[in-house]
């Protein structure tokens, strides 16, 4: 694998919650991970690239830890439904787009007729929505990715 | 110099303890205001339904208190063997006591706060939704809490003021009340009340809490909607008796307490197991509609977070953590 190839692979996975790949050149053997991450900010993702059957040197190479772009993950407290819009009429909080400030709300997360809005923690540009509307969501599932450098 | 704030309160304290006839000017030298004060004060009082009646030789009277009588529920409460503070905030007419509060707590109010209104003129539902709220006739108000309990079991808060709203209005009014999951207030087969909690928090904390409470209590049937008068009632028509507001409010504000206390100490079990006990939900057939999706089954149980448990017609179960329950087909 190419020096180039593996900037590209990092680049693809960056948004996503994959956190292992294992790569098996010429028998044709991939492993891949995906994990659910916790805490506010985005975690490096760890990308592990094993060459077995490499030419070259055999140890794994460890991906950059910083990502490129600085994305904020915003996690759920509870667990419960997650919701885009106050109502069903309503228009959705926000878009993927959305410029949001530290303190505007995202999103409506119900458990048990418990409604909790959850406020952005950052000023941002949403990246990615990571949950559909009314669909359940787990204790620490991340909900939105929020770009802090765009 | 005597002042000229005045504070009514003061007033109605002094004629309820002297039970007759006090002078204006007996009043006022009691609590240090000028006459004029005191007849401005008066005519105040007169428009938030206290009924005083004056003669000009012998003084003011106090005949009755109004149906929703702040002094009458600090009172109540001060005697209450769970003494936790209440600062109360009253208002004729209120957006919803929920806005109000959750602004309060916003801005760092004490917890226990209380917003409460005699009327409501933006309700809140579930996912905006309305809630009836007319003037003189029922009862809506929400309370500030700030538990030091794990985010994940803030849904305890739903059940537990479920809990205590159910047990205060069947032993105050004599009308057995249920819970449908997770906290609607049930007489007969229909809705008496609701509660609405709005929480703030993240991952780690729940920064603050408001529990709204609105419970129909003297609302005749003319009076409901036709649209809902099959899904709603209240105590007058459940019982064919009407109620003091300030004496149920007090007890449901007791009530809470009582297991909030509980919660705060011992955790959720107790709580939980009252809930299934109060419950008109376990056991029975039910739709559940979250969006635009239907699940039926048979409502196994909650789970110890209070998510609702459904054995679905096809074998398999599924929680839920929100949607509408309609028990037994007909909607609720």
């Amino acid at each position: 694998m190419e020096n180039e190839d593996l900037k590209e692979l990092i680049g693809l996975l960056k948004d996503t919650d994959i956190t292992e790949i294992q790569l098996e050149k010429e028998g044709v053997k991939i492993k891949i991970k995906r994990e659910k991450y916790f805490g506010h900010h985005d975690m490096p993702q760890q990308v592990m690239v094993e060459r077995k059957a490499a030419r070259e040197e055999p140890q794994g190479v460890q991906a950059p830890a910083v990502p490129d772009k600085k994305l904020f993950t915003v996690p759920s407290p509870i667990v419960g439904t997650f919701y885009r819009s106050p109502s069903p009429e309503a228009q959705p909080f926000v878009d993927i787009g959305t410029r949001v400030r530290k303190g505007q709300v995202l999103c409506i997360l119900e458990a048990m007729k418990l409604m909790n809005e959850i406020e952005s923690d950052v000023d941002g540009v949403v990246a990615r929505i990571l949950v559909e509307n009314a669909h359940p969501v787990e204790y620490g599932e991340p909900l939105f990715l929020i770009d802090t450098e765009a | 110099m005597p002042k000229t704030i005045i504070n009514p309160e003061d007033i109605t304290n002094l004629l309820k303890a002297d039970g007759g006839y006090l002078s204006g000017e007996n009043i006022a030298s009691t609590i240090g205001v000028s006459r004029a004060a005191v007849w401005k004060a008066i005519g105040q009082l007169r428009k938030t339904g206290y009924a005083i009646e004056s003669s000009q030789s012998r003084g003011y009277k106090l005949l009755s208190s109004p149906d929703l009588c702040m002094p009458d529920l600090r009172a109540a409460l001060s005697e209450s063997s769970k003494k936790r503070e209440h600062e109360l905030f009253y208002f004729e007419t209120a957006s919803s006591t929920n806005v109000i509060a959750m602004d309060m707590a916003a801005n760092g109010c004490a917890e226990g706060a209380i917003v409460i209104t005699d009327t409501q003129t933006a309700g809140k539902g579930r996912l905006g939704r309305t809630w009836l709220s007319p003037a003189g006739r029922n009862l809506y108000m929400s309370m500030v809490v700030r538990p030091d309990i794990p985010p994940r079991d803030a849904t305890a808060l739903t059940l537990l003021s479920a809990v205590a709203c159910a047990l205060a209005i069947t032993g105050h009014c004599g009308v057995p009340v249920s819970i449908k999951w997770p906290n609607d207030l049930i007489a007969g087969s229909r809705k008496i009340g609701g509660i609405l909690t709005e929480i703030r928090a993240d991952i780690d904390r729940i920064y603050h809490a408001v529990v709204g409470i609105g419970i129909n209590v003297n609302l005749s049937s003319e009076e409901l909607p036709t649209g809902i008068r099959q899904i709603a009632t209240s105590v007058l028509i459940e019982s064919n008796r009407s109620f003091n507001r300030t004496a149920l409010a007090a007890e449901i504000i007791m009530e809470f307490d009582k297991w909030y206390g509980l919660l705060v100490i011992h955790g959720k079990k107790l709580i939980m197991e009252k809930w299934i006990e109060l419950s008109a939900t376990i056991g029975k057939q039910v739709r559940v509609a979250v969006g635009d999706l239907i699940y039926e089954g048979t409502a196994e149980g909650i789970d110890d977070e209070g998510l609702l448990i459904v054995k679905l017609a096809d074998g398999g179960s599924r929680k839920f953590s929100a949607g509408d329950v309609t028990i037994g087909g007909a909607r609720q």
